[in-house]
């Protein structure tokens, strides 16, 4: 294996932790508040949370490019906090992927919150216990199965992911150039046997995290 | 407490006060809204419109921005939930936690409902009786510190033995605590309950004391005794009992039982009598008060409770 091909695969593994840590600390309260929540607005909020699993890859990829522009707002506050522009960064890169794999996490998560049920809540809530005693001592741990399955999905997806990150990351060299576009340009290269060993390495990674979720969780539908 | 809810969906208005302790007899065909209403207290509902007020307490007050949310209280419904990553004795501690704590009454409610075999147990190894007969302990060990209990169905699952048993516990939690019981048994209504809401179509049909309902012609309440005759159980409908005061050789009538009237209740024309056989069974009879007064019957009087064959069913 080429050693850029070895960079590559580390920056997307990289990529994938913090996307997924960040989407934990996101999604978690995000998916709660969709799944027991009586507000009015959880269809549109609902709504906006999958957006990113029926887009394509270029059109998000594009609105994140226009959000996150050095003219933009958040793309000009990021430079006076940083001195670095966000697009066609690695922090660019990481903004991108949690807004493209949220669904991926939230989803799932707000299925298992459901499991668990409203009257659940209700009846720990009519028995006298507080919001935060019925989230860490009942919530959390009968959905840890989910959580987990979640978070894992997240990350496979965050790893394989092309289009966005093409279109707000580029093809930065130690930055940007994830695996799956290292495998891209194997393949313009006609670099095949790079690119299938590559590829390979994702196959194996992808088919044992779904194996292993099979085995282990009970909730079935991942993605509702 | 003083209630006047109304409900879009699912459609219903009640509106009806009762007084802050007592068993509440909640009755109604299936889907009549007995559910709902106690859901609606409980503060499950959503998009609830009007007031809830106690003694104490606003729970609701449309007209003053006060939302409904869930309130303290003791639920339960037929299909009761445990938290199923506990087991019984965690599950009741989670409780007994977030009430007044006394371990005595707690073990004491274990035994007599016959559960101390089933405290390392986890929800999903029990079965529908069991759940329910854990769940009424955890009901009320949560009512020493809510005194509202909202039980819709509760011992549905539970066999004749085992549900006089927590009706008979429940009794001794009425001095203490507003308790609405929703039940498809109007007899268990007629001999635990102190008031009946009965409810048609999302909207209170009636409300007085059971004697009162029993004898009211604005519902007709199917009360009936179960006894025992020729080694056999019967039921028989407190209308197809007819009194007498002698037993009567030339009537068609073969069943005249020899029995005392134990309790008189007239309202609005017609009369209900607890009677009480030789061998202890107890048995309820309706007739109008014209016949009350006419054959002059009082309390432990001796008389014949008369029934044809056909009237009762096995």
């Amino acid at each position: 294996m080429l050693t850029t091909d070895f960079t590559a695969l580390l920056l997307s593994f990289k990529l994938a932790t913090i996307t997924v840590l960040i989407l934990l600390i996101i999604g978690i309260p995000l998916a709660k508040w969709l799944a027991f929540s009586r507000s009015k607005s959880v269809p549109y909020v609902s709504s906006l949370v999958v957006l990113p699993l029926v887009l394509p890859p270029t059109v998000l990829g594009f609105y994140l490019l226009s959000i996150m522009r050095n003219e933009s707002w958040l793309g000009s506050l990021f430079i006076k906090l940083t001195s670095q522009q966000l697009i066609f960064s690695f922090s660019g890169l990481v903004v991108a992927s949690v807004v493209y794999s949220l669904p991926f996490v939230v989803q799932p998560m707000v299925a298992t919150f459901n499991n668990i049920g409203k009257e659940t809540v209700n009846t720990a809530l009519s028995m006298g216990a507080s919001k935060r005693t019925i989230f860490w001592k009942i919530i959390m741990p009968l959905s840890k199965k989910g959580i987990i399955s979640a978070s894992i999905l997240g990350f496979v997806h965050t790893l394989g992911e092309f289009g966005v990150v093409l279109m707000v990351g580029g093809n930065i060299p130690d930055q940007t150039r994830v695996v799956s576009i290292e495998i891209f340009n194997h393949v313009e290269n006609l670099e095949l046997q790079q690119a299938n060993q590559l590829s390979l390495i994702l196959v194996a990674i992808s088919f044992a995290v779904i194996l292993w979720m099979n085995f282990n969780n009970n909730n079935k539908q991942l993605i509702s | 407490m003083i209630v006047n809810i109304q409900s879009d969906k699912p459609n219903y208005h009640y509106q009806f006060s009762v007084s802050d302790s007592g068993i509440i007899g909640v009755y109604g065909i299936s889907g009549s809204g007995k559910t709902s209403l106690l859901r609606a207290i409980a503060g499950f509902g959503d998009q609830i419109k009007g007031s809830i007020k106690t003694d104490n307490n606003t729970l609701l007050d449309s007209v003053h921005k006060i939302t409904l949310k869930v309130q303290k209280c003791s639920y339960m419904s037929q299909n009761p939930i445990l938290f199923p990553h506990w087991t019984v004795q965690e599950n009741l501690d989670f409780a007994e936690t977030h009430s007044v704590e006394s371990k005595k009454d707690t073990t004491d409610l274990i035994h007599g409902l016959n559960c101390s075999g089933l405290l390392n147990k986890y929800p999903s190894q029990l079965s529908g009786g069991e759940k329910q007969r854990i769940a009424f302990i955890r009901a009320l060990i949560c009512s020493r510190a809510t005194q509202l209990m909202l039980l819709d169905e509760p011992f549905s699952a539970l066999d004749i033995e085992m549900r006089k048993t927590a009706l008979n516990i429940l009794q001794q939690y009425r001095n203490n605590n507003l308790i609405f019981l929703v039940t498809h048994d109007i007899n268990e209504l007629y001999h635990y309950a102190n008031e009946l809401l009965y409810i048609d179509n999302g909207s209170i049909l009636y409300q007085d004391s059971m004697e009162a309902a029993m004898a009211s012609n604005q519902c007709h309440l199917p009360i009936a005794s179960k006894v025992i005759l020729d080694e056999k159980q019967h039921v028989i409908y407190a209308d197809d009992i007819s009194i007498s005061l002698k037993r009567q050789s030339d009537s068609s009538i073969i069943h005249q039982i020899p029995v005392t009237i134990t309790n008189i209740h007239s309202a609005k024309g017609l009369s209900i009598l607890k009677l009480i056989t030789h061998d202890k069974q107890q048995l309820i009879a309706k007739i109008t008060k014209h016949s009350l007064d006419t054959l002059q019957l009082t309390l432990n009087q001796e008389v014949m409770a008369n029934f044809k064959a056909t009237s009762y069913s096995k």
